[in-house]
């Protein structure tokens, strides 16, 4: 009987083999503090040179239209808000992670391709739904919500190669058969993976619910919408992160969502749009 | 059309370029037609114009599935049902959702 690694052990030493988001840590938790100062914030990011490159490299991108070129990790804060330099600063270090994928097992350019649909799509819909917060943690969220399946890929190559194999061939949704091989799934890694990097804990529980957002006790409109945003991305066939099928929707999470169907139309037309722009963005972003 | 104040806004009116808000974040893309709910957005994030243009769609939408050879539908529609065989397109959104993909199919689109 094969025994395949737990959860814990898994994301245990995550540190080591990738490079975790410290800075984001440091980053949210001067923003906790109430007095933060701008300037503080963005010393912190500009510390990362590398960081600060990738960040300013998207900023400039087509995707955020700015008339002006933003010179400075100074400029971005005054220009799109602190969350949001946060939120991208993020972004633009987790997708440099995961370099020791087996490319069998998932092109991680297909991989980057599915989870950019559903971060626009998260934002799209949040947008549509008039959110009151900061939209960029809807696309963040999206961004990140299948980070598990990667981990899994890298540590246990064998095991993920297996699952594949059932799932085509018994023709099974890759979660199932990740559920009934492991006796947990992608959702589940995902979320301690974000633990383990002390990111916030409506992304963790957003990635642990994604499939199951009703379920999610604190975050479900965050959870719902990365749901219902990972659907879109499916049926819009951006890439794949390794799920050959389009998941069930939950009825609750649609509702949450607050669209009609008929403005799918709409929201994939803005996907498309925006896809095109920041794929390119990120491509450069990731070097 | 040109450029117009958002409080002039009517829905079924087409951007016809990007909508930022004032913090320089994208907010509706070019295409876009606009529904009560979308001005409703756009005043409330303080954008003051926009630019719409006529009634022509710039970002196509999606019904070219038509232009395709009865054999290459066929070939489509078996694999879009069993991209969705695990789904629930009882659900009006997955029904659109299947749809929409279905009609891609016959479109020349960013993957």
């Amino acid at each position: 009987m094969t025994i395949y690694p737990t959860v814990d052990s898994l994301v245990s030493g995550a540190e080591n083999i990738a490079s975790p988001p410290r800075i984001h840590q440091r980053i949210t938790e001067a923003l906790t503090n109430p007095t933060v100062d701008l300037n503080e914030i963005a010393e912190l990011v500009a510390k990362d040179s590398g960081l600060t490159m990738r960040l300013l490299r998207l900023v400039n991108s087509a995707f955020f239209a700015f008339k002006q070129k933003i010179e400075s990790i100074n400029d971005a804060v005054a220009a799109i808000g602190v969350q949001q330099v946060c939120d991208l600063a993020l972004t633009t270090s987790v997708t440099r992670i995961f370099k020791g994928v087996p490319e069998e097992l998932v092109e991680m350019e297909s991989f980057w391709r599915h989870s950019l649909a559903c971060a626009l799509a998260a934002r799209a819909l949040a947008i549509n739904r008039n959110e009151a917060g900061p939209v960029e943690s809807y696309f963040v969220a999206g961004m990140l919500h299948d980070v598990g399946r990667l981990i899994m890929f890298a540590r246990m190559p064998e095991a993920t190669r297996e699952a594949l194999v059932y799932s085509r061939k018994l023709n099974q949704p890759l979660i199932a058969a990740e559920k009934q091989m492991f006796g947990y799934d992608h959702a589940e890694v995902g979320a301690a993976l974000m633990e383990i990097w002390s990111l916030p804990k409506s992304l963790s529980e957003a990635t642990h619910f994604h499939h199951q957002p009703a379920a999610c006790d604190h975050f479900e409109d965050l959870a719902s919408t990365v749901h219902v945003a990972d659907l879109i991305a499916h049926a819009l066939e951006y890439g794949s992160s390794g799920e050959p099928f389009v998941p069930k929707l939950v009825p609750s999470a649609w509702d949450r969502c607050g669209i009609e169907p008929d403005s799918l139309a709409d929201i994939v037309a803005q996907v498309d749009q925006q896809f095109k722009n920041l794929i390119h963005a990120l491509k450069a972003a990731r070097r | 059309m040109g450029k117009i104040l958002v409080d002039k806004l009517e829905p079924g009116m087409v951007l016809d370029s990007d909508v930022t808000d004032p913090n320089g974040l994208l907010l509706l893309a070019s295409g876009m037609k606009l529904t009560g709910k979308h001005i409703g957005v756009l005043l409330s994030r303080e954008v003051r114009m926009v630019s719409v243009a006529g009634s022509a769609r710039s970002v196509p939408v999606v019904d070219d599935f038509e232009s395709l050879k009865p054999d290459e539908q066929e070939a489509a529609r078996r694999e879009v049902d069993h991209l969705f065989r695990h789904s629930n397109p009882s659900h009006p959104a997955v029904k659109e959702l299947h749809r929409l993909c279905l009609a891609r199919r016959g479109t020349k689109r960013p993957s």
